[in-house]
């Protein structure tokens, strides 16, 4: 049996879109911080730990929903067997540089603690998990582009060497300019689009 | 004492994200933590240092914050008592 793509998701500063479909306009003229709150409201989260994180987090935390929502996964309580692999091309520097305006001058020296827990781009893997229970496997890569082959190579291994029955995959950035989010739950079974990297990149590209 | 309590308050809404709470909401009597606004130990960090920014306190026994994030009146008092600006 091979892997399919059950689900994707993107959030652009346009549009959120799931399996394709556009499911609500986000108002491009308005700053990122206030896009991530209209998303946030349109989903009907309930979640006050959102407004501490930091954006990629925020982003992240939106996409995940966007993909779980309405899946058997989001009931299941034990996600053990949930992976997730993610990646972006800026890591967490906008949060870095953010850091470092706290330290940067000895006169008025206060690094922010809730900053600094945000100057990693694998926190937010860890916020999803902690929203969604999922304990699985996990990493998160830093390339400059997303890369469809890297992903379809690294989720195969997940799938055959480990106890990973489904895993969330894709990319989520955010730098000071812009940002974009792409989910795919993949999944084992036959219906659904094929799990390749030529559906990856269609998909991606037709976000 | 009431304007640093109300100051207090904003700076906390302000500096720890709280949306959706206003000034009013937070009881002066009840906990910071556990029950009461729900922070975690990120928070208890962030008002640390909102003390040593602000009020020019520095606490030298971080654990002495269970103390004083006891409740907003014994925050201000402790304030109140220790400042340096």
């Amino acid at each position: 049996m091979g892997l399919i793509i059950n689900k994707y998701c993107s959030i652009t500063p346009h549009k959120v879109c799931v399996d394709g479909l556009k499911i609500f306009d986000i108002n491009d003229q308005q700053s990122l911080e206030k896009s991530l709150v209209q998303t946030y409201r349109n989903l009907e989260l309930e979640y006050p730990k959102f407004f501490k994180m930091d954006n990629l987090s925020k982003l992240a935390i939106l996409a995940s929903e966007c993909l779980l929502k309405n899946t058997e996964l989001y009931k299941i309580a034990d996600k053990g067997n949930v992976a997730l692999v993610l990646s972006n091309a800026s890591s967490s520097l906008v949060t870095d540089s953010n850091y470092h305006l706290t330290i940067d001058d000895p006169k008025n020296y206060f690094p922010s603690p809730s900053l600094f827990v945000y100057t990693l781009p694998n926190i937010t893997i860890g916020e999803i998990c902690i929203k969604h229970k999922i304990y699985g496997e996990n990493i998160f890569f830093v390339s400059e582009h997303p890369d469809a082959s890297a992903l379809y190579v690294y989720v195969n291994e997940l799938f055959e060497r480990t106890n990973t029955e489904y895993c969330i995959a894709g990319w989520v950035e955010c730098n000071v300019n812009t940002y974009e989010a792409f989910l795919l739950l993949v999944g084992k079974g036959s219906n659904g689009d094929t799990f390749d990297v030529k559906t990856i990149d269609n998909l991606y590209n037709t976000k | 004492m009431d304007e640093l309590i109300l100051e207090l308050k904003q700076e906390i809404i302000k500096v720890l994200n709280l949306q959706g709470v206003k000034p009013e909401d937070i009881d002066n009597d009840a906990p910071l933590f556990g029950d009461g606004l729900g922070l975690d130990s990120i928070d208890a960090l962030e008002l640390i240092v909102l003390l040593e920014k602000n009020y020019g306190i520095k606490l030298e026994d971080p654990g002495k914050g269970r103390e004083i994030f006891g409740s907003i009146n014994i925050f201000a008092k402790y304030i109140s008592e220790n400042r340096k600006k």
